[in-house]
């Protein structure tokens, strides 16, 4: 494999997308309500009513399998009261995201639902991780795992031609996608994953698992974060729901699951949590192809 | 005998040892002829393993892969055996995994053929 296109740098490729909007701004309002002693439930509710579809969505999420609380949850106040501010804060985050990829990917040879179905799984998959490491918010975990993969939306979307390079590449040689990935660009979608997340100045220990989401085995750069999405992605890609464009589970880097310190057993009641939690949700969180 | 995953199992089974929880708060002593009630309770705990008598892990893979025929389970292997090629089948992680992706596989093929 030859490396092309050498011209090509992780800032252009994010310069390139222009049709990305930039961060909500409901996320900036939402994160000076928590910094600010002085703010309550209230509040974070007025905020956010001013997004219909936000709240719809938020609502639909608090009340699914995914949390099962016996009693239903109608108001984005009494989500903050029982669910607690911080977690909603980041699934107001993931929600947000979700929605800014809308039309994004129509012209990618990967199917955009199926993509999204993916990054779906591992967040979802990603939180469960969170929840038996008894994380105090898992939902950054979710987070993680929603956008770990979010560099590769970033290359189809500013480099479709190399992009093709790269799925030729993977066809031909039978190699995973993030070897050709190299080979074509230099660099790989999860290091273009992470410049995205800080130009958009999400926390670093999100953007650095990100990241690393491929090879958590570097010294000094592991984390749990990057250790749970490690793990969550090869569960992802052996359940089949979806689809990142890689056809093969990516090798697994042992010291990660080690380091999570969690039992072998727990393996299948979280792989049932998370095809569960797969079912409820994916229906309203997907996005949906832009209708012009 | 054996540690089975607590969805495996079933009324009737007798603990081969003590249950005890996360805090180390004893829920059922060994010897105990496990019911239904039981099982909830377990479940409710987080309990996701028990070590039952007379029944092994191998013995409730084997219920399972009876119902589907060989070439099935041919077409199964070989597809996964395709998705698991670039990573370690070596790791009991990855091992554990790929049991888990086959059994659900096996499961939703059984559950196809009794309702249709």
């Amino acid at each position: 494999m030859k490396k092309k296109a050498d011209e090509i740098t992780i800032n252009k490729v994010i310069r390139r997308l222009k049709n990305m909007p930039s961060i909500p701004t409901v996320i900036t309002k939402v994160s000076e309500i928590l910094d600010d002693p002085r703010s309550c439930a209230a509040d974070f509710g007025r905020v956010i009513s001013g997004d219909q579809a936000l709240t719809a969505k938020l609502l639909r999420l608090v009340n699914s399998a995914f949390y099962g609380f016996p009693g239903k949850i109608d108001t984005v106040s009494r989500a903050v009261t029982i669910i607690g501010f911080r977690p909603l804060r980041e699934l107001v985050l993931g929600t947000s995201i979700l929605n800014m990829f809308k039309g994004l990917g129509d012209n990618a040879p990967l199917g955009v639902q199926d993509f999204w179905k993916h990054s779906m799984v591992c967040g979802i998959a990603s939180r469960v991780f969170g929840i038996y490491k008894r994380e105090e918010v898992p939902e950054r975990f979710f987070v993680a795992g929603l956008l770990h993969d979010i560099g590769r939306m970033a290359l189809l979307e500013s480099c479709p031609e190399q992009y093709n390079e790269v799925f030729a590449i993977v066809k031909e040689e039978s190699c995973l996608v993030t070897e050709a990935e190299t080979a074509v660009f230099g660099f790989t979608h999860a290091e273009v994953g992470k410049k995205l997340l800080l130009h958009w100045q999400l926390p670093s220990s999100l953007a650095n698992a990100v990241g690393f989401h491929h090879d958590a085995e570097r010294p000094g750069r592991s984390s749990s974060l990057a250790d749970v999405i490690h793990v969550a992605d090869i569960i992802t890609h052996a359940s089949s729901l979806g689809a990142s464009g890689e056809q093969f589970i990516p090798p697994l880097n042992p010291h990660a699951w080690g380091r999570l310190g969690l039992k072998m057993s727990i393996l299948e009641p979280a792989m049932e949590k998370i095809y569960e939690q797969f079912e409820s949700i994916a229906d309203f969180m997907l996005v949906e192809k832009q209708e012009d | 005998m054996g540690i089975l995953n607590i969805n495996d199992i079933e009324a009737g089974m007798v603990l081969k040892d003590d249950i005890i929880n996360f805090q180390g708060t004893l829920l059922l002593n060994a010897g105990a002829t496990l019911a239904e009630k039981h099982l909830n309770a377990l479940r409710a705990w987080g309990v996701t393993e028990a070590n039952v008598v007379d029944v092994s892990p191998a013995d409730l893979e084997e219920k399972n892969s009876d119902l589907v025929d060989e070439e099935t389970k041919g077409r199964i292997e070989r597809e996964l055996a395709y998705l698991f090629q670039k990573t370690n089948t070596e790791d009991p992680l990855i091992a554990e995994i790929y049991r888990l992706v086959r059994k659900r596989r096996l499961r939703s093929l059984c559950n196809e053929k009794e309702s249709g």
